[in-house]
């Protein structure tokens, strides 16, 4: 069994092929038996870590997935496909879905990563930029006449580049 | 969005829409850079059916955005200019070199069938070859200064002839150092103005690269004299080529040539695909290719009645080692072996009945590494005597009545 202990002190205790899906948990264990001291992770609280924990433990037994070069978009990539479940399992808020997303990061935990990064992408698709803006809440900063500027560079590169 | 640079640029990465990267990078300052270096990391050019067949109008954007120009790594201009003449393209020299300045990054570059007019492109002469006194073709230059990126260069359709300004575009490429990828497909070697010049000039070019393809050439030369191509290799530095491709190109007499050439460069060869046809070529001894590890030949009959391939021969090498008896000196020493032949192929070459088969069950049976699978796939059984070293043998494409399986039992035993 191993054990850890996150941001606001809660403490979980998980067997070990739950665990070692997170790469970092599994490079601090050393990959050996039984870890008697908790494991800090200090970057992840609680609710995200139980999103966490649930998402292992579903995926406990799968197949370990072959690597593929960085920059494959996802549609290529043979890793784990979106089954239901995963479909479901990501349907969260948006700041539990980012937090999901830092987490499987911290933790290292690629397919989580793929999972909640392809979500994200998916909630972009389609959608124009003052959509996104509104989307993510993020203020734009460019002045008027580089708003008008970059908008005709799109057009222009859409319209030469195939 | 609190998520850190590396991870929106993953998400980038997995959005494969080109529209909504155009957008995102639109969305805020911090996104525009990131956005634009998937969105244009391949840039695929078509010429506006209206235009005429030169880059131009390409040439202004990058000049105008040259924060976006500076993400180009692939530039594929393959079916920009297809349709173009030599006349619609008058202004093709100085665009394409436009391009090469304001494209500082460009890595893979892909041409198509144009034809581009380039001043002093007659490589056929021989009295002025344009060498600078740092030994580095004037016009290859600018070149080399732009593209110091370049690691790989595809050209369609080639027209190879003394006039032909695509000499000229390999060889003011050739100093380029990082170029390690030359892949020239469906050309076409021309007697008409070719001469041994030109013809030297151009194999030197072909010998700098470390992946050379020179594939579905057309080779209208009645007896290609290897020497030519021999000579700028024996000048050149040591080769650096490791991987040659020359599938589905056509010249009666080009064994002779591919034997000479892997004499000359074959010693740090990895891999070799080649298509070997007719009767003409029998003999090739790779016995000089010691790093060989991958050999792929392709076999035309000399019926060249099939589109489909009648032989393939690809085997995978430990080492390779000669022997006297089998006329395809690969036989020897492989990890994985797949033959295919099909029944019919056989009554159209003379090539494959010269096999001598006991020489090659001899060598299975006494090869060190037995222990790795061999897989033998014939679809003429009655290519089966003497091979009982062989693990499997896979009967495939078979039409036979009841004599010829009972042939086909008794010969495997």
């Amino acid at each position: 069994m191993v054990t850890v202990v996150v941001s606001d002190g809660v403490t979980f205790t998980m067997e070990q092929d739950v665990a070692f899906q997170c790469g970092l948990i599994a490079d601090f264990a050393g990959g050996g038996g039984d870890q008697e001291e908790p494991i800090p992770i200090q970057a992840v609280n609680s609710t995200v870590m139980r999103k966490v924990i649930e998402y292992c433990e579903h995926h406990r037994n799968d197949p370990p997935q072959p690597e593929v070069p960085e920059g494959t978009p996802l549609e290529r990539k043979d890793r784990r496909g979106r089954d239901a479940w995963d479909k479901q399992f990501i349907q969260v808020e948006q700041e539990l879905l980012f937090e999901i997303i830092l987490a499987a990061n911290y933790l290292n935990i690629k397919p989580l990563l793929d999972l909640g990064c392809s979500q994200v992408a998916e909630m972009m698709k389609g959608k124009t930029p003052a959509e996104i803006q509104q989307m993510f809440n993020i203020v734009n900063g460019f002045t008027a006449d580089e708003e008008a500027q970059n908008g005709e560079g799109e057009e222009k590169a859409r319209n030469l580049n195939s | 969005m609190d998520l850190p640079t590396e991870l929106i640029d993953y998400i980038f990465i997995l959005l494969s829409c080109k529209s909504t990267l155009s957008s995102c990078s639109l969305v805020c300052s911090s996104w525009t850079d990131l956005a634009h270096r998937h969105l244009f990391s391949k840039f695929v050019y078509t010429r506006p059916e209206s235009e005429t067949a030169d880059a131009t109008p390409l040439l202004r954007f990058f000049q105008d955005a040259p924060s976006v120009a500076k993400h180009v790594k692939i530039l594929d201009l393959k079916s920009g200019f297809g349709s173009g003449t030599v006349a619609r393209c008058s202004c093709y020299p100085e665009v394409f070199s436009g391009l090469m300045m304001a494209l500082p990054n460009v890595e893979h570059v892909i041409l198509g069938s144009i034809d581009p007019p380039w001043p002093g492109s007659n490589i056929g002469d021989e009295e002025d070859d344009g060498d600078g006194e740092d030994g580095i073709d004037e016009r290859s230059k600018p070149f080399v200064r732009s593209w110091k990126h370049l690691k790989s260069l595809e050209i369609d359709q080639n027209w190879i002839d003394g006039e032909n300004p695509y000499n000229t575009v390999l060889q003011v490429l050739q100093p380029i150092e990082s170029l390690h990828t030359l892949r020239v497909s469906g050309g076409f070697f021309s007697c008409v103005n070719l001469s041994n010049v030109a013809l030297r000039k151009y194999c030197s070019t072909l010998a700098a690269p470390s992946h050379l393809g020179i594939q579905e050439f057309v080779w209208n030369i009645d007896i290609l004299p290897a020497i030519v191509l021999l000579e700028p290799l024996r000048r050149a530095p040591p080769c650096t080529l490791r991987h040659f491709d020359m599938s589905y190109s056509a010249n009666p007499n080009m064994i002779w040539v591919v034997q000479d050439f892997l004499n000359e460069v074959g010693a740090g060869l990895e891999t070799l695909a080649i298509t070997l046809r007719g009767t003409h070529n029998r003999h090739l001894d790779l016995s000089r290719c010691k790093s060989l590890q991958t050999v792929t030949f392709y076999h035309d009959t000399a019926a060249h009645a099939s589109k489909d391939l009648p032989l393939c021969v690809n085997a995978t090498f430990n080492s390779l080692s000669t022997t006297p008896h089998i006329p395809f000196k690969l036989f020897i020493k492989f990890r994985v072996f797949q033959f295919h032949l099909p029944k019919e192929s056989l009554r159209h070459t003379r090539i494959l009945p010269e096999l001598n088969w006991t020489n090659l069950a001899r060598n299975i049976r006494s090869h060190p590494c037995r222990e790795n699978k061999v897989t033998i796939i014939f679809e003429d059984p009655y290519r089966f005597r003497a091979l009982d070293g062989i693990e499997r043998i896979v009967l495939e494409k078979f039409d036979l009545d009841a004599k010829d399986w009972l042939e086909v039992l008794h010969q495997v035993g």
